[in-house]
């Protein structure tokens, strides 16, 4: 099992909202903790609203391989169901190909985009479901066209916006070009230390568990991505909050290459802003070489 | 680089409707408004193009601060508009003039006169370039 | 989706100096202002996501008129700000908040409050005109000097 290793920009991002170091400067702190050099990106540091700026973005391009770095992916987040509501499908539609159009003019191989759209009130599953399944019809052939991959994010485990929900989507579209990308968050088990309440979805019902491993299990041949989300370490470096050996066993058994795409989320104002992302950060890609090899 | 001296296609420009509407749906009308089309022959720009507009109904010049120009249900105040660069407006898109006034305008019809001061040049000049003016009259009748 | 409930880091999101200005050169000072930098978790985001601000200086509240946000030279009303979804504000850029005042803001240290409802649809290139997804409330407060 070949495993790579990516640094999201999300896990560094502290540094950028308190301006404590430059995008520069956060490249740079990539390539030295990062022996497999590769990057992920979000839409923060990628010239894209409200329109793209090709130029820009073919600068960002060079900018970013000057450093002898990668860019294997970039996280596009698009409330879906929000969007279609307001708007209109055929704008999500054409948001989304433009999308798939950054990725591949970044010269990367997958393109990230989050399930966590909720229900509108008084909307079924089935309708949003159907709804998903019309959107990636339209967008994954375009994708398989220029040769980006899809893969659908969530950590979440409720019914709707779950790693479940996004396996049923991929089982059914039938495609190498749309793929499941796992976050471990999906498999924590909330404590009183860190509970399940998420900044996004305000006076939503708290999680209360974790998603079963034979769910991750299932997920593996169909994620050729991962989100390995990090919250903290301990003394030995170990990551507390989620079952990581039980994780890793399934992943070693697993018959296909993947990517992990190291999200370390300690920085944010509610865990422990006071330590410095990238150690913490090294920590994870340390976790990972330890048990992948 | 066009020969001459127009630099619209005015005929059909503005409607011929003034809407009285309730925009904040308290059952009372509140403001009042009319559609403009952008028909320039060098027509998409930034908005802060327009340097100036004045407008008249039935003789009586509007106090800017109670214009806005709407394009894309976006609503600007005509004061700040020069200085308005990311947002632009397309060639024939339709934006409207809305003028805050309590009750509306009252029905019939209505001479109403808008000048706009225009910049020449096609991207966002902040001022340096020259601004022809257009003005454009039109008999409105309330709907 | 990052645990918890905190939004925003807000240490340092506005500034600590409220400057007059003389915005129409005619010699008379005619609005003050303060800074305030995107520190939004998920930053970037189309003005309009902004549904609702407002703004206390020394507890009395500021009429919504006489406010603008202003963004790369950009003067936005407060009012019709929740209208807006071609300008963008980019993470960690610095946007100013004017208010027109007549002579500008006496010299001093003043209690400045700015609330700030913001629609939690990130990155989205729509603006949440219907309100269909929940909103979060930044309350900021700086004991601002004027300069």
């Amino acid at each position: 099992m070949k495993a790579t290793i990516s640094v999201g920009m999300w896990s560094l991002k502290q540094y950028s909202l308190k301006g404590t170091k430059t995008f520069d400067e956060i490249l740079e702190t990539v390539a030295e903790i990062n022996p497999d050099k590769h990057i992920d990106l979000m839409e923060d540091y990628v010239p894209c609203h409200s329109q793209t700026d090709m130029y820009e973005l073919l600068q960002l391009k060079k900018r970013i391989e000057s450093f002898g770095l990668v860019i294997n992916s970039n996280w596009f987040y698009t409330d879906l169901i929000g969007r279609v509501h307001i708007q209109g499908f055929e704008y999500v539609v054409n948001d989304l190909k433009e999308y798939v159009i950054v990725v591949a003019a970044l010269g990367a191989k997958f393109m990230n985009t989050p399930l966590d759209s909720a229900l509108l009130p008084g909307m079924m599953y089935e309708e949003a479901y159907g709804l998903y399944i019309k959107i990636y019809e339209e967008i994954i052939p375009f994708a398989e066209e220029h040769n980006v991959i899809i893969g659908i994010d969530t950590g979440l485990s409720e019914e709707w916006c779950s790693p479940i929900t996004a396996l049923k989507l991929v089982k059914d579209i039938g495609s190498d070009y749309l793929t499941t990308t796992p976050d471990f968050e999906a498999w924590r088990t909330p404590t009183e230390d860190m509970p399940g309440v998420f900044i996004e979805t305000p006076g939503s019902e708290e999680k209360t568990e974790a998603l079963p491993l034979d769910v991750f299990k299932e997920c593996l041949p169909y994620s050729p991505l991962m989100h390995a989300k990090f919250l903290t370490f301990d003394e030995n470096g170990e990551e507390p909050n989620y079952p990581i050996a039980e994780m890793m066993a399934l992943i070693k058994q697993s018959n296909r290459e993947h990517t992990f795409v190291i999200e370390y989320e300690g920085w944010i104002p509610d865990i422990n802003p006071h330590l410095d992302p990238a150690v913490e950060t090294k920590k994870g890609i340390d976790l990972l070489k330890r048990y992948l090899g | 680089m066009p020969l001459g001296t127009e630099f619209y296609i005015k005929e059909g420009m503005i409607s011929n409707d003034l809407r009285n509407v309730d925009t904040n749906k308290d059952g009372k009308l509140d403001h009042f408004y009319f559609s403009i089309w952008n028909q320039k022959l060098h027509a998409k720009e930034p908005l802060g193009n327009i340097r100036k507009i004045t407008l008249r109904i039935d003789g009586e010049e509007i106090e800017p601060n109670r214009i806005y120009f709407v394009v894309r249900d976006q609503w600007f105040c005509i004061e700040q508009l020069p200085s308005i660069s990311d947002v632009w407006w397309m060639l024939r898109e339709e934006a409207q003039i809305y003028v805050k006034q309590d009750g509306g305008i009252k029905s019939g019809i209505h001479n109403v006169e808008i000048i706009m001061e225009n910049q020449a040049f096609p991207f966002y000049s902040k001022g340096i370039r020259p601004a022809p003016t257009l003005n454009l009259q039109s008999e409105m009748r309330t709907v | 989706m990052p645990v918890g409930t905190e939004f925003y880091i807000k240490e340092g999101m506005i500034s600590s100096e409220l400057k007059n200005v003389d915005t129409n050169n005619d010699g008379t000072l005619d609005h003050f202002y303060f800074s305030i930098w995107n520190q939004k978790l998920h930053a970037k985001q189309p003005l309009g996501n902004i549904r609702k601000l407002s703004l206390r200086i020394d507890g009395e509240e500021i009429e919504p008129n006489r406010m603008y946000f202003v963004i790369r030279d950009q003067w936005i009303c407060i009012e019709q700000m929740p209208t807006i979804k071609d300008i963008w504000w980019m993470l960690k850029e610095e946007a100013q908040i004017y208010v027109k005042q007549d002579g500008g803001i006496k010299p001093g240290v003043h209690n400045v409050e700015i609330n700030i409802e913001n629609q939690v649809l990130m990155y989205t290139r729509s603006i949440d005109s219907k309100d269909i997804r929940p909103r979060v409330t930044l309350n900021l407060q700086s004991e601002m000097s004027t300069v």
